[in-house]
């Protein structure tokens, strides 16, 4: 399935918010929490990493792994849980507005 | 703020450094090739990195420096069409501006009308010249004119009669300055005052003259300098950058032309009714329109007080129904612009064309090579570099290839201007034409524009083309682009060789024209004859003693060596000037319009002209 512009960094963010995690391990998430449905693109993800990054969103750091591996973390930042709130309202209105007008799946709809 | 610390090299180093480490990892972890093209990410995460902007740059600029230096013979001639297209396109339109558009440096410039004569029986020519009285007569009238003057150039021997210096200047007016609305760098300028007979002699010097004879001193003011031999006192410097209203001609000395009688007594004529020698500047006090109109009212009036009474009664009834043509005189008065706005726009023209062709050869020069370059873009696409980078990159390239260009065609103007003001002069004998021929910038910006505008949109072809297709399919099959590429080039070729071609026979048949005008024939012998310009009056010689001096030179010019016969003349062939007159044998009547051409000479004038 590909992504709506623009919900990439939600999307990150949103992941992070449960615990700090590596490049990988946020693509990884939000394959899983998605039930496979969302396979982002490694390509895509790291740009946008560094781009939240550079926003001052998210924050990276150098620890271990459980594997006992040297990684970059990346967790939440208070200005990112924000940023994160604010996107979340946005998309829940645009969701509700764009179920509005779609309505309930009907059965033409399906064909 | 916070970007500015990734300028530091340092810092970038880091920042480079952790995400190649990070990438190790990740790749690590990750399932083999399950994380893309890791080259191409760290580019794109680079991308969003502020510094890269300018990084790359610089190494845009390195690489198309050294990609221009490998191909020679593309760069030069690019960089060398350009600059002509450029150059020559300046260089014209510098002249056209100095000759005909640039406004002189004085107040309002566009308030001023040049007042033209029409009359019925010539309507399609106007003469844009007027009697002293006519100035005289028209500065009164204060309902139409504000301020009105006449003014014509002159040259002057001016200093000692030990040191004669032969020196441009003008023949003023009295409301020359108040009409131009100048006021003077040093003394005073001239005023209705200076201009009534008897007035005390005295001149106003240009700035250029001051600072080349006085050194800018302001004691000049006061001095006394000789003007044909006549003191003069100096009492004023006019404004710097003004030279005259007689563009092209520097007006070092302007005096009054109430001091003719003195300063050029064999010029004293020029004072009379019957003598039309004066452009006429003039300020309405009134819009153009009405000006116009009370002067079409009140010139018969004026024109029968000011009109020469020794005229037959025709021509002064001709004179006073005659119009005037009030045109626009912010750009003073020059007869180049009469003599030379058909070439000068033929010029223009011929150079817009070499513009066009030059836009064409670069578009075509950079689509071919476009052709050989498509196998390199696509291995860089390939191995992972990004379109946009591509792009920016021949961007870079053609940009710094139009500004080479554009440089040279800079310096090329500068060459260029001066080479035609010299043809412009016609070489020794004639008073030099003086413009300030700095290169338009307005024309300069353009032409600059237009030929980056050039360059960048064909180096941009092959970028956006190539880098369409993709990487790997384009390594393999490169004959696909190539082809919709192929019709573009062929098209311009042709535009280019017709444009030329056109360029071409046009040339050709100047030239042609210009060798048969050599070598036309005078009608009289031309090999082995020198001549001697020299005026006897100029060097203070009168009367007796002046018919003396040009006998004794006459027998001197014999008794030199190799000298075979001379003889001296009026007037020589070809020279220009003529003096012409009515005549008729005794009894018949004069006829209208009909003047016989006149040579003073001596009796070995007409044999040494004659072919042998």
């Amino acid at each position: 399935m590909d992504l709506l512009q623009g919900t990439l960094d939600m999307l990150v963010l949103r992941t992070l918010l449960l615990a700090p995690l590596h490049g990988y391990g946020i693509a990884k998430a939000i394959r899983s929490n998605s039930s496979e449905a969302l396979d982002i693109e490694f390509g895509s993800l790291y740009p946008a990493l560094k781009r939240l990054e550079l926003k001052g969103w998210i924050a990276a750091k150098w620890e271990t792994s459980e594997h006992n591996r040297r990684v970059r973390f990346y967790r939440l930042t208070p200005a990112g849980r924000k940023q994160l709130q604010r996107e979340h309202s946005k998309w829940a209105d645009f969701v509700s507005a764009v179920g509005q007008i779609m309505g309930p799946v009907s059965e033409e709809g399906k064909s | 703020m916070n970007r500015l610390k990734w300028l530091l090299p340092a810092y970038r180093r880091a920042q480079e450094k952790d995400m190649k480490e990070e990438l190790e990892s990740l790749a690590a972890m990750a399932e083999p090739g399950e994380l893309g093209n890791l080259t191409r990410v760290a580019e794109e995460a680079r991308a969003v990195w502020g510094w890269m902007f300018l990084e790359q740059l610089c190494r845009d600029l390195q690489y198309a420096f050294r990609t221009l230096r490998h191909n020679p013979g593309f760069t030069v001639t690019a960089v060398l069409s350009l600059a002509l297209g450029i150059g020559a396109n300046t260089a014209i339109f510098s002249l056209i501006d100095a000759v005909m558009l640039r406004w002189l440096p004085v107040r309002d410039p566009q308030q001023l009308v040049q007042l033209k004569l029409v009359s019925a029986r010539a309507a399609a020519h106007p003469v844009d010249t007027l009697s002293y009285a006519i100035a005289i007569a028209l500065a009164d009238r204060k309902d139409i004119f504000s301020n009105v003057c006449g003014f014509n150039a002159a040259t002057f021997d001016v200093g000692p009669s030990s040191s004669v210096n032969r020196v441009q200047g003008a023949w003023v007016s009295g409301g020359y300055y108040d009409t131009l609305g100048l006021n003077p760098a040093e003394g005073r300028l001239l005023g209705p005052d200076d201009d009534r007979p008897g007035a005390p002699l005295v001149a106003v010097i240009g700035y250029g003259y001051w600072e080349r004879q006085f050194a800018g001193n302001p004691d000049a003011v006061g001095q006394s300098m000789r003007v044909n031999g006549v003191p003069v006192t100096i009492v004023g410097v006019s404004p710097r950058g003004f030279t005259g209203a007689n563009v092209g001609v520097v007006a070092d000395v302007t005096v009054a032309i109430a001091t003719v009688p003195q300063l050029a007594p064999a010029a004293a004529g020029l004072l009379g009714p019957g003598n039309f020698w004066l452009h006429v500047l003039a300020r309405p006090s009134v819009s153009i329109p009405q000006a116009s109109a009370r002067l079409a009212a009140a010139w018969p009036q004026i024109s029968d007080q000011v009109i020469s009474t020794a005229w037959p009664a025709e021509r002064r009834k001709e004179m006073a129904e005659s119009t005037f043509d009030l045109a626009p005189g912010g750009t003073g008065y020059t007869y180049l612009r009469e003599r030379f706005k058909k070439p000068l726009m033929v010029l223009m023209g011929v150079t817009a064309l070499v513009l066009l062709i030059a836009c064409a050869n670069v578009a075509s020069l950079l689509l071919a090579r476009a052709t050989a370059r498509q196998r390199e873009i696509s291995v860089r696409l390939a191995i992972g570099a990004g379109r946009g980078r591509i792009i920016r990159q021949l961007l870079t390239e053609s940009t710094l290839l139009s500004l080479l260009g554009a440089a040279l065609g800079v310096w090329l103007a500068w060459l260029t201007s001066s080479f035609l003001l010299r043809i412009l002069s016609g070489g020794g004998g004639s008073p030099s034409i003086v413009f300030d021929l700095a290169p338009n910038w307005h024309i300069l910006a353009f032409t600059c524009a237009v030929s980056i505008a050039n360059g960048v949109l064909f180096g941009l072809v092959p970028a956006f083309q190539t880098t369409a297709i993709g990487g790997a399919a384009m390594v393999k099959d490169g004959d696909r682009i190539t082809r919709s590429r192929s019709r573009l080039l062929s098209s311009l070729v042709s535009v280019q060789v017709a444009l030329s071609l056109l360029l071409l026979v046009g040339a050709g048949l100047f030239l042609r024209t210009l060798t048969n005008l050599l070598n036309v024939d005078p009608g009289f012998r031309r090999e082995g004859v020198l001549l001697v310009d020299l005026d006897g009056q100029r060097e203070g010689y009168r009367d007796a003693r002046l018919t003396a001096f040009y006998k004794d030179l006459l027998d001197r010019v014999q008794r030199l060596p190799g000298v075979t016969s001379a003889s001296i003349s009026s007037h020589t062939p070809q020279s220009g000037a003529t003096w012409s007159e009515a005549v008729v044998p005794k009894g018949q009547t004069l006829p209208e319009g009909d003047n016989a051409i006149f040579i003073a000479a001596g009796p070995s004038f007409l044999p040494l002209c004659r072919r042998r």
